[in-house]
C-alpha cells in the first residue's frame, strides 16, 4: 500500500480547516492541520507535504509571509500551493507566487479538483 | 491733512468718514477675505497716506468686491474716481474661484482681484490658471466615482499651489517696483500715486489670502475624502472576509453532507440539501456582485493577469451552477473550439465572474431548455466566451439598459425574476476593464446570446 499523499492545511477557521480536511480525505489524501502563523512556520522546518492549503489570513504571522517563506524553502519546490482567501484584493498581489488562487467560499469540489490537477503535476 | 491719525480715533464723536472706514474694516475681516489690515495700516504709514486716501481705496475694494460684473472700462471709472492716474494701475484681473460645492458647509470667498501694472505679464499666468481652475471644478462635479473626484481635487490642490506661487512672485516684482518708485520720488509723489500703489499692495495681498483660503478649504476636503476613501476601503475588506467565511462554511459543510461523508441520507434530505446549496450559491453570486461593485466604485479593482486553461472557466462555473439548472430541469451544457488556444493569458478570477454572471443570469430567465457555454476564437487575434439560452428573451427596446446598474426587466412588487440588478452591469464594467467588447443578440420568447470578447494579448 502506497502512503496517501499529504495535504497540510493552514487554516484558523474551525469550520474550513474541516471541510477542508474531510473533502481532502475523501479524495485519497492524508491531512494535516495547521492554526497559525507561528505554527506554520515550524511546520515548514518538517517534510514538505504534496500539497499545501493556505488561508491568508492568520494569527501572528500572515499567509502571505508563509508563502514566501514557502518559495524561499528549497525542500518545498515540489510542493504545490493553493491559496483560500476572502479578500480578493489581497488574492491579487499573490496570483504569481500561489499556484492557484481561490476565492472564499471555495467550493468543495473546486479544491479536490485542484488539489488532484497539482498533485499530477 | 497732513496729520497722520489712526484709523479709529479715540474720541466720543467720529466723522461720518471715519465711521465708513470702520464699517469697510469690519466688512472686510468678516468677510473673511483677508485683509490683514496690519498690513494695510502699514503699507499706510509708509506711504503716508491720509486717512481720506486709505478710506476710499478700502472702499474701491468694498465695491469691487461686490460687483462681480465689474467691466474694465467700469474699473478704469472707479479708478478714475479715486483720482488714480491711469498709469502706474492699468491692468484689472478678476479672479473668480467657485469651490461652493467642494466645500458643502464651508462657503469661501469666491472671487479675488488682482491690480497690476501692464508690465508685470505674470498677470496672463493667473488669469490662465484661475480658468484651468474653474474648469478643473466642473470637471469635479461631473466626476462619476469618488476615484475621478479624488484625482481632480489632486490637481486643483496642484494648480493652486503654481497660482499661489504665481501671485507671491507676482507681489514680490510688484513691492520691488513700489520700493524703488518711492526711493526715487518720495518727495514728489503725489498723493493719488500713493493711493494707487497702495491699491495694487492690497489686492495684491487680498489675492494671496484668497488662494491660501481656497488652499485650506480644498485640502481639508481632500484630507477628508483620503480619509472616508481609507475607512471605506477597510470596511469593504472586512465585510468581505466576514460575509465570504461563514457562507464558505455553510457551502462546504452542505456538499459534504450531500456526498453522504457524514452518512447515508434519505431521498428527501438530499433534495433538501441541494435546496441549501442553490441558495447559498446564490448568496455568493450577490454578495460578489456587491463587494465588486464597490470596489469598482472606489476604483480599487486592478486587474492580474495570469495564465489559465480556458476549460478551468466552464468548470467552475459548471460545478457552481449545474445543480441549480438541474432543479430547474434545464441543460447546462458547454462546448471549446477547438482553435482556441491550450492556455489563454487573463485575470482568470474575473472572467470567471463575468461567466457565472452571465451563466446564472440566462439560468434565471429560461424555464425550459437549455443554457449552453461556449469559448471560441472570432477571429486569430480574438478570443470569447459565450452564453446561449432559450430564455424568456429581451425586447429590442430593453436591451440598451440591461448593462445599467440595478436595472431588471421587472421592478414591481410582484416581479417573477429575483435580483440585486447588478450582475450584467458588472459584467459590463469587469468586461470594459479588460478591453473586452460584450455584445447581446436576444429575441423575446426565444432566448438570448451574450458574447463578450477579449483580445487574446492580454494589456
Amino acid at each position: 500500500m502506497t502512503t496517501n499523499p499529504l495535504a497540510l492545511i493552514i487554516e484558523d477557521d474551525h469550520d474550513l480547516s474541516e471541510i477542508f480536511s474531510i473533502a481532502l480525505r475523501r479524495e485519497g489524501f492524508a491531512t494535516e492541520l495547521v492554526r497559525d502563523g507561528k505554527q506554520a512556520l515550524d511546520r515548514l522546518k518538517g517534510p514538505p507535504p504534496a500539497i499545501i492549503v493556505l488561508d491568508l489570513h492568520l494569527p501572528y504571522v500572515d499567509g502571505a509571509t508563509i508563502l514566501r517563506n514557502i518559495r524561499a524553502n528549497a525542500g518545498y519546490v515540489k510542493t504545490g500551493v493553493i491559496i483560500t482567501t476572502a479578500d480578493a484584493q489581497t488574492a491579487d498581489t499573490l496570483r504569481g507566487d500561489a499556484d492557484l488562487v481561490l476565492l472564499k467560499p471555495v467550493s468543495v469540489d473546486q479544491l479536490r479538483e485542484l488539489a488532484k490537477r497539482l498533485l499530477l503535476r | 491733512m497732513t496729520d497722520k491719525k489712526p484709523l479709529l480715533a479715540n474720541r466720543w464723536m467720529l466723522t461720518p468718514i471715519e465711521i465708513i472706514a470702520i464699517i469697510v474694516v469690519v466688512v472686510l475681516t468678516i468677510g473673511g477675505i483677508f485683509v490683514s489690515v496690519q498690513d494695510a495700516l502699514q503699507l499706510e504709514r509708509a506711504l503716508n497716506l491720509n486717512l481720506t486716501q486709505t478710506i476710499i481705496l478700502n472702499q474701491g475694494i468694498v465695491n469691487l468686491q461686490r460687483d462681480v460684473q465689474l467691466t474694465h472700462s467700469e474699473v478704469t471709472r472707479l479708478l478714475g474716481a479715486l483720482d488714480i492716474p491711469p498709469r502706474p494701475i492699468t491692468r484689472f484681473v478678476f479672479v473668480e474661484i467657485q469651490v461652493k460645492n467642494l466645500a458643502t458647509e464651508v462657503e469661501a470667498p469666491t472671487r479675488g482681484y488682482v491690480f497690476a501694472d501692464e508690465d508685470l505679464g505674470l498677470v496672463e499666468d493667473i488669469e490662465a490658471q484661475s480658468a484651468e481652475i474653474k474648469q478643473l471644478i466642473n470637471t469635479f462635479r461631473l466626476a462619476g466615482t469618488q476615484a475621478q473626484q479624488m484625482a481632480t481635487l489632486k490637481t486643483i490642490d496642484e494648480q493652486l499651489n503654481n497660482m499661489e506661487f504665481t501671485i507671491k512672485e507676482l507681489v514680490d516684482r510688484q513691492a520691488i517696483l513700489q520700493r524703488e518708485e518711492i526711493i526715487q520720488t518720495r518727495d514728489s509723489l503725489t498723493a493719488s500715486h500713493r493711493t494707487s500703489l497702495l491699491a495694487g499692495s492690497v489686492l495684491l495681498l487680498m489675492s494671496i489670502a484668497l488662494a491660501g483660503v481656497f488652499r485650506r478649504v480644498l485640502s481639508s476636503r481632500l484630507e477628508q475624502a483620503l480619509e472616508s476613501d481609507r475607512l471605506k476601503g477597510q470596511l469593504l475588506a472586512n465585510v468581505s472576509h466576514e460575509l465570504r467565511t461563514p457562507l464558505a462554511a455553510i457551502k462546504g459543510y452542505s456538499q459534504l453532507l450531500g456526498e453522504e461523508a457524514y452518512g447515508a441520507l434519505s431521498g428527501e434530505q438530499k433534495t433538501t440539501i441541494q435546496r441549501i446549496l442553490i441558495n447559498t450559491t446564490q448568496l455568493q453570486g450577490m454578495v460578489n456582485n456587491l463587494l465588486d461593485q464597490a470596489q469598482i466604485e472606489q476604483g480599487k479593482l486592478t486587474l492580474r493577469n495570469t495564465q489559465f486553461i480556458p476549460s478551468d472557466l466552464i468548470d467552475t462555473t459548471y460545478s457552481a451552477l449545474n445543480i441549480l439548472a438541474a432543479t430547474k430541469g434545464l441543460k447546462l451544457t458547454s462546448e471549446i473550439d477547438s482553435e482556441v488556444p491550450a492556455t489563454l493569458t487573463a485575470d482568470v478570477l474575473r472572467l470567471q465572474q463575468i461567466l457565472f454572471n452571465l451563466t446564472s443570469n440566462a439560468l434565471k430567465f429560461t424555464d425550459a431548455g437549455t443554457v449552453h457555454m461556449r469559448i471560441f476564437m472570432p477571429d486569430s487575434q480574438h478570443w470569447a466566451m459565450q452564453v446561449v439560452d432559450t430564455g424568456i428573451g429581451i425586447s429590442l427596446e430593453d436591451q440598451p439598459q440591461v448593462f445599467a446598474p440595478f436595472w431588471q426587466i421587472d421592478s414591481s412588487a410582484t416581479r417573477q425574476y429575483r435580483g440585486s440588478g447588478l450582475g450584467l452591469a458588472i459584467v459590463k464594467e469587469l468586461s470594459d476593464l479588460m478591453h473586452g467588447m460584450i455584445t447581446l443578440t436576444s429575441e423575446p420568447e426565444k432566448g438570448s446570446i451574450f458574447t463578450v470578447i477579449f483580445p487574446v494579448e492580454a494589456t
